[in-house]
């Protein structure tokens, strides 16, 4: 009985130490100066859609079907109907946006 | 625009997450600051730089994982298991942290002043008192009473056996209750 009433002493000594408000001193402004800078939050997204951007352009312009992209773009450029060209360069474009987009959010 | 005052840790952790909202993050350290600086002082025997240094970490690291958190939990279980590795991390780099054994004959540090507008005798008395437990016996309190974590809870932030961490509590609480009697026996 004795040790019941020494043991909920003790519990509310200890959880009353816990609760125990500690004042902030400028802890807060030391953890958010110590954090990563924000730039590194954005520059590996861009780098990724930049680099998919530029494996993009490369692959139009050497790959075998990028000369197809090409004159998609000049058709479109001269307002033409929806070609089959146009409809490359639209497909290779989605592709490439997907791709990028994918590895930004990974 | 400040993250509202009563944005629960979700919504908090939600904007952090989605719009790296820094002032949503500084918000959950205003909130966590305390308990978690509370269980490393206690956990460093009152070392209070040390204790918030190792706060520091625990909440940079918290940051850094915040993806890996699952909701399923609450946040605050989370982050002590941060602080406690980060503690037991710190204390093997300084020497064996042997949390299953007794280690009763480690000097003691010199216990932090306590906070004004508390009660000062008895924070500090327990401050002692905590100061003389073992490694494993004061890391079995700070997580049951500190960290306000079950039994189950503290031995899978301890990375120990459940029956160790009662036996831990069983012992500790012996421990304390013969340094700090209770105010009617000092009669």
């Amino acid at each position: 009985m004795i040790e019941n009433r020494n043991d909920d002493w003790l519990d509310r000594q200890l959880r009353d130490d816990a609760r125990a408000p500690l004042e902030d001193q400028g802890f807060t402004n030391r953890v958010m100066s110590a954090l990563p800078p924000a730039a590194e939050a954005w520059l590996k997204p861009a780098l990724m859609l930049g680099g998919t951007a530029l494996g993009g352009f490369l692959a139009t312009v050497l790959a075998p079907v990028g000369t197809m992209v090409i004159e998609g773009a000049r058709q479109l450029g001269h307002f033409q109907s929806f070609t089959p060209a146009i409809a490359m360069l639209f497909a290779m474009t989605a592709i490439l946006v997907v791709a990028g987009y994918v590895l930004a959010e990974d | 625009m400040p993250p509202a005052p009563a944005s629960s840790d979700a919504d908090l952790i939600l904007a952090v997450l989605e719009r790296d909202d820094r002032r949503a993050f500084a918000e959950i350290v205003r909130r966590h600051q305390s308990q978690v600086r509370t269980v490393l002082r206690r956990l460093t025997r009152g070392d209070a730089g040390l204790a918030d240094d190792l706060a520091q970490e625990t909440f940079i690291l918290a940051w850094r994982n915040l993806r890996h958190f699952r909701f399923e939990a609450r946040f605050s279980t989370w982050l002590y298991r941060i602080a406690f590795n980060a503690w037991q991390s710190d204390a093997r780099k300084r020497r064996e942290v042997l949390l299953d054994t007794d280690d009763d004959e480690r000097p003691l540090l010199e216990v932090a002043a306590p906070e004004e507008g508390v009660d000062s005798v008895s924070r500090m008395d327990l401050e002692r008192a905590l100061a003389t437990l073992s490694d494993g016996e004061r890391a079995a309190i700070g997580a049951c009473y500190y960290a306000d974590l079950s039994h189950e809870e503290a031995a899978q932030a301890l990375g120990l056996p459940l029956g160790t961490v009662k036996t831990h509590i069983l012992r500790a609480k012996a421990k304390l209750r013969a340094r700090l009697a209770p105010p009617e026996d000092k009669r």
